[in-house]
């Protein structure tokens, strides 16, 4: 079956998916990140030495994220990146997606993390509906602000 | 797993006694109720049968029943067909904040039409106040509008006494008029219009074990309305387009069987859905109950849990073969949260939070225990993902 | 970032700037005006609950050294039509600008790919620019339905006329104009317009080259979306994207 879901930002239900699966709300990958969501941050804040801590959204719109980064010093790239989020299951996968692209291969270094576009979490879900973008956009702000706390802790800043 | 099937308020399967009756007029008995021959003239004959049946039901007269193609279409026709054919006698228009979005939208236009709209407020548990009523009421009020049961908090408003409050009011005239959605009702409350004192209730199928794609709206005799959609003179020309007899008479006869049921089902589920509440308040948490403790529909249980929010709530439960609906935001295209837990108060934080069950004749207390089972898992996975602290 | 962080502002001033576009300018009630970089956006919130308390973000169209801080919103919903309700003297709440849609000092040659309402941050760059005689080179495309519908249209005309480094490509994609017409018409020196939608044919047409520029899309998600894919597929690498998108 061809694979549809590139096509699909705007649509819903996804009845064809590459997982082969029954229909889902959304695509395939956006499911496996919702019920095995990868990084979260399980054991107590207070305990995780953060380099750099943001949030993004509030209770009250329905999304809130927060994450938290630890920066290889030498390399200045992002070692560990750590998350928690209250929200629907396009923001929860896309925080989850997002941690997963800065972390891989080594870590994305922090100028390339600050421009990463919610475009690049939602092509790595595999798409979602345009009224769901804000949840990549979250994931989006919510990283930034990480790093320019990160950026203001150890010097320059940038907004 | 076994499916659970817990959202009879948005669908509900046809009964097979229902189904069996449509079939005859999907295959052979396929004429159009208008033609003057036989094929046509049984086809009128079961509409006419079933507008009957209703009327019965309802203790009203058949021609004050009117059959539309939904709920949708009856709450349109109510509120557009009242305000334009007497918006000489007044502009004002009286709805409640919690109603429906079809009666809601319908009065928003009218807004643009030039009408005023007063929008009546709900205390914490979805009831609207009766001296508020009487305070909005005016010389040129035509219409006043308030559901007799919620669909999403299944809160149940005293109608009979909103209509004494009206009728005082309006003395030996005929406006205002008292026009109630009375879908989520049906099957589980009286319909009887002398009762209730209403002058136009809307009413449809899908909710009652009949078909989709059929409603009606009981439209006193003294009253009328300017119709919505025109044509081949149709339902006494206030509802033009070719009856779909096959949805007409499953609707009738599902209203029926519902009427017949009522009793005995309401007492079943109330106790079932007192068991589910009693139980999921105690092991869940942090949550609470929306809408009015005992004036609620029996079937209906809407609670929010604090820090899990509904869609994530709703789809962990799918996987699981759990069906249920939330009022959050995220699944709603206008990704506004739900307009009737804000009325009751309720912080926007907790209305994300939301979760509808409604249950229905297939629904067994082994339902209920599976689901007590696996929601706290469900609500203990998706709170240590939450981003609270 | 911290709803907490904001300042009163009152609206001083109203421009209709199309149908359903309008620009507003606002002043502190006490103090400074907000710093900002142009490129940047603010968070707007009504004082009371009217749309829920939630605030949205809007990029500033004035440039740093104005007097009044300027948004230019379009009427599409329920907040900007309560923006579109608001009455001169009302208050308003406004957030820190903030943003990463600056161009930084090292991008020399710089395009600027506008959807619509888009525009906005790009006429505050563009103005700051022109208002230091920045040694840039700017490609501007801007993309809309119809020449009424392109708010400041008149103003980067006027802009381009005397900067030799700001070009414009206006892209109308609805302009009524016969079949045949739909061929490029040069208004002045550093203005076209182009009748068909904005795509990496027309920018290699106009850019002769697409490397060694940086891309700022901003638009709707469709058309930044849309853009950004095919930027990429020519080789162009992210980080010489930056994208915003209105939602």
């Amino acid at each position: 079956m061809e694979d549809k879901n590139n096509k699909q930002t705007k649509g819903d239900v996804v009845s064809n998916d590459k997982y082969k699966e029954e229909s889902w709300v959304y695509s395939g990958i956006v499911k496996d990140h919702f019920f095995n969501p990868r990084n979260i941050l399980l054991d107590s804040d207070a305990l995780y030495e953060a380099d750099g801590i943001g949030v993004a959204g509030s209770p009250a719109c329905g999304d809130m994220m927060t994450v938290w980064i630890k920066i290889n010093p030498e390399t200045k790239k992002i070692k560990e990146c750590k998350w928690r989020t209250f929200g629907c299951a396009s923001a929860i996968a896309s925080t989850s997606m997002m941690s997963v692209m800065v972390t891989e291969n080594g870590g994305m270094d922090i100028k390339e993390a600050i421009n990463l576009k919610p475009q690049q979490i939602l092509e790595r879900l595999g798409g979602l509906p345009d009224r769901k973008f804000h949840c990549s956009v979250l994931g989006h702000i919510a990283l930034r602000e990480s790093i320019n706390d990160y950026l203001k802790k150890n010097g320059s800043a940038k907004k | 797993m076994k499916p659970i099937y817990l959202d009879y308020a948005a669908a509900t399967y046809i009964d097979p006694a229902v189904l069996r009756k449509i079939t005859p007029y999907l295959k052979r008995n396929f004429g159009n109720p208008s033609s003057l021959h036989l094929p046509g003239r049984n086809a009128k004959m079961a509409i006419e049968n079933s507008r009957t049946i209703i009327a019965g039901i309802l203790g009203v007269e058949s021609q004050e029943i009117i059959f539309t193609g939904s709920g949708t279409e009856s709450d349109n026709l109510a509120i557009f067909g009242i305000a334009r054919a007497h918006k000489n006698k007044g502009n004002h228009v009286i709805i409640s904040k919690i109603e429906h979005k079809a009666v809601l939208e319908a009065a928003k236009k009218l807004r643009k039409e030039g009408f005023e709209i007063t929008y009546l407020n709900v205390d914490s548990e979805g009831m609207v106040k009766l001296p508020e009523i009487k305070k909005a009421l005016r010389k040129n009020t035509i219409l006043v509008s308030i559901m007799y049961a919620n669909n999403e908090i299944g809160t149940i408003q005293p109608i009979s006494e909103i209509s004494k409050i009206i009728r005082d009011f309006r003395k030996n005239n005929l406006f205002p008029v008292f026009h109630t959605d009375a879908c989520q009702a049906a099957g589980a409350l009286d319909l009887n219009i002398g009762k209730l004192g209403v002058d136009l209730m809307t009413l449809n199928s899908s909710k009652i074990y009949g078909p989709k794609g059929a409603g009606c709206l009981y439209v006193s005799k003294n009253i009328n309305l300017e119709s919505l959609i025109v044509g081949g003179g149709q339902e006494r020309n206030i509802r033009a387009g070719t009856e779909n007899t096959a949805l007409i008479v499953g609707f009738s006869e599902a209203l029926k069987l519902a009427e017949k049921l009522r009793k005995k089902e309401s007492l079943r589920l109330k106790k079932l859905r007192n068991y589910f509440i009693k139980k999921f308040l105690k092991t869940i948490p942090d949550s609470r109950l929306n809408g009015h403790k005992e004036k609620r529909l029996p079937n209906n249980i809407n609670i929010s849990i604090n820090e899990a929010e509904g869609e994530s709530l709703m789809l962990m439960l799918d996987k699981n073969k759990i069906f249920a609906s939330t009022g959050s935001a995220c699944t709603s295209d206008s990704l506004e949260v739900s307009h009737v837990l804000l009325a009751t108060g309720l912080s926007p934080e907790l209305s994300h939070c939301s979760l509808r069950f409604t249950l229905g004749r297939k629904t067994a207390k082994s339902d209920i225990d599976c689901v007590l089972k696996i929601l706290p898992e469900i609500v203990y996975k998706l709170r240590k993902i939450s981003s609270f602290k | 970032m911290d709803p907490q962080k904001n300042k009163l502002f009152v609206l001083r001033n109203r421009i209709n700037e199309a149908d359903d576009i309008a620009t507003f300018k606002f002043m502190p009630v006490k103090g400074k005006n907000l710093p900002f970089i142009a490129g940047q956006f603010v968070n707007v919130y009504f004082l009371d609950n009217r749309c829920g308390g939630q605030g949205k973000p809007y990029s500033i169209s004035s440039i740093p050294s104005d007097k009044f801080l300027s948004i230019t919103v379009k009427k599409i919903g329920k907040f900007s039509g309560a923006l579109h309700d608001l009455k001169i003297g009302e208050r308003v709440k406004i957030t820190e600008p903030q943003g990463y849609f600056c161009p930084e000092n090292q991008m020399k040659n710089i395009v600027f790919l506008a959807g619509g309402i888009g525009i906005t941050p790009f006429y505050s760059v563009i103005k700051d620019y022109f208002s230091k005689k920045a040694d840039k080179n700017l490609f501007l495309f801007y993309g809309n339905k119809t020449k009424k519908d392109a708010v400041f249209l008149k103003e980067l005309s006027d802009l381009a006329k005397s900067w030799e480094r700001l070009k414009i490509i206006n892209a109308f994609t609805r302009e009524p104009i016969l079949p045949s017409d739909k061929k490029c018409v040069t208004i002045s020196m550093n203005v076209k317009n182009e009748f068909k939608r904005i795509d990496v044919k027309m920018l290699k047409k106009h850019l002769k080259n697409l490397n060694n520029k940086h891309y700022f899309i901003c638009g709707s998600i469709g058309f930044v979306t849309d853009l950004w894919k095919e930027l990429k597929e020519n080789q162009i690498k992210e980080d010489y994207i930056r994208v915003e998108s209105f939602y």
